[in-house]
C-alpha cells in the first residue's frame, strides 16, 4: 500500500514538474535535466560542483555515454561527500564506525535484537514456565495474535540479523580466498554459525507457520 | 583518536594522474578516462581532495559562446607530495601486499 502511495505521489510531482518546466524543457535533454534536478539538491557548499558536472556533461556527444555520465554525477549530488570526510547522507559518523569495523556491526547487530527474538522464540515454541507474562508482552488482549511490540522485533530480528551475517562474513571470505584457514577468525566463525542457525531458525518458523495459508487451507491466519 | 588512513586504491589513481603533468589544469571527464573511474567515483574524490587542500581548481577561461566553462584542477604543492608518497617504490609494496590479501582484485 505505501509503496503505491509514494508511486502516485511521484507521479503526481513529475507531472507537475513538467508542467512546470514546459517552457525550458525543449532546451535540455534526458541526462542534462536529470542531472539539473539532482544538482540542485546539492548543499551551497557544494552547489559550483553541480555546475561543473553540468558544463562536464555539455562536452559529452554520444548519448549512452552522457547517460552513463548523468546517473552517476547525479548520484554523487543525491549523496554529496561530507566536508571532512564520508559521504554526507547515509555514511554519518556512526555509519562511518560501524562499517569500518564489522566485527562491532555484527555484535551489534548480534546483541540488539537477541533478548527479544530468545522471548519471541520461547513464546513460538510454547515453553511453559515463559508463557504468563511473555504472552502479555508480545499478544494483544485475546492472548493469540501478536501485538506491536512482537511485530517490530520479527520484522527488526528479520532485518539486522542477515545484515550482521552478511558483516561478519566477510573477514572470513577475504581470508579464506587469500588462502588462509577457515579457522583463522574463530570469533567471526563462531558468530556466523550462531547467526546462521538463528535465522535459519526464524525462517523455518515463518514457513512452517505460514505453510497452510499457502497452501489454501480454509480460515487460515 | 582519529585514525591516520592510507588513501583508497582510487584516490591513489586520480593522484597520481594528476601528478602526471602537475602544471596542467585537467577535466574532470579526462581524468575519469585516464584512471578508469566513472564519474560517481570520480567527484567525490575530487571534492575530497579539494576540501583537503590537496586539490587546486579554477574555472576555464576563453570559453566559445554558447558552451559553459569547465572545472579544472591540479594539484597543490600538498597534492603533489602526496602523489610522490604513493608513487614511491614503498606504497608500491604495500599495495602488492594489500592486493595479494584481496585476490579478488586481480585480474580485474
Amino acid at each position: 500500500m505505501i509503496f503505491l502511495v509514494i508511486f502516485v505521489f511521484t507521479l503526481l510531482a513529475l507531472g507537475i514538474w513538467r508542467l512546470h518546466n514546459k517552457g525550458s524543457r525543449s532546451k535540455l535533454d534526458g541526462p542534462e535535466r536529470l542531472l539539473a534536478a539532482a544538482s540542485r539538491l546539492l548543499p551551497k557548499g557544494r552547489r559550483d560542483w553541480g555546475v561543473a558536472m553540468l558544463a562536464e556533461l555539455e562536452q559529452l556527444q554520444n548519448p549512452f555515454t552522457r547517460w552513463q555520465f548523468a546517473l552517476g554525477c547525479a548520484r554523487v549530488a543525491l549523496f554529496p561527500p561530507r566536508r571532512g570526510g564520508s559521504i554526507q547522507t547515509f555514511r554519518s559518523h556512526t555509519m562511518k564506525n560501524i562499517t569500518d569495523n564489522p566485527r562491532a556491526a555484527a555484535l551489534i547487530g548480534f546483541l540488539l535484537p537477541l533478548p527479544l527474538t530468545l522471548l519471541l522464540s520461547i513464546l513460538w515454541f510454547e515453553i511453559e514456565p515463559f508463557q504468563g507474562f511473555l504472552k502479555h508482552w508480545f499478544t494483544e488482549a485475546d492472548g493469540v495474535r501478536m501485538n506491536a511490540i512482537a511485530h517490530i522485533v520479527m520484522i527488526g530480528s528479520v532485518l539486522l540479523l542477515p545484515v550482521a551475517l552478511i558483516v561478519n562474513l566477510a573477514p572470513i571470505v577475504r581470508n579464506v580466498r587469500a588462502g588462509n584457514s577457515v579457522m583463522t577468525n574463530p570469533i567471526n566463525l563462531l558468530l556466523a554459525v550462531v547467526l546462521f542457525a538463528f535465522i535459519s531458525t526464524i525462517v523455518s518458523v515463518f514457513i512452517i507457520d505460514q505453510y497452510p495459508c499457502w497452501i489454501g487451507v480454509p480460515n487460515c491466519d | 583518536m582519529k585514525r591516520s588512513r592510507q588513501p583508497s586504491e582510487q584516490t591513489a589513481a586520480v593522484l597520481i594522474a594528476l601528478a602526471e603533468e602537475p602544471g596542467a589544469w585537467r577535466y574532470g571527464y579526462d581524468l575519469s578516462q585516464q584512471t578508469g573511474l566513472k564519474a560517481g567515483s570520480m567527484y567525490p574524490i575530487l571534492m575530497r581532495l579539494a576540501d583537503r587542500g590537496l586539490l587546486e581548481t579554477t574555472w576555464e577561461r576563453d570559453v566559445p559562446a554558447g558552451r559553459p566553462p569547465r572545472h579544472l584542477y591540479r594539484l597543490t604543492g600538498q597534492g603533489l607530495e602526496l602523489a610522490a608518497e604513493l608513487a614511491a617504490p614503498q606504497s608500491r609494496a604495500a599495495k602488492a601486499k594489500r592486493a595479494r590479501l584481496r585476490p579478488r582484485t586481480e585480474g580485474a
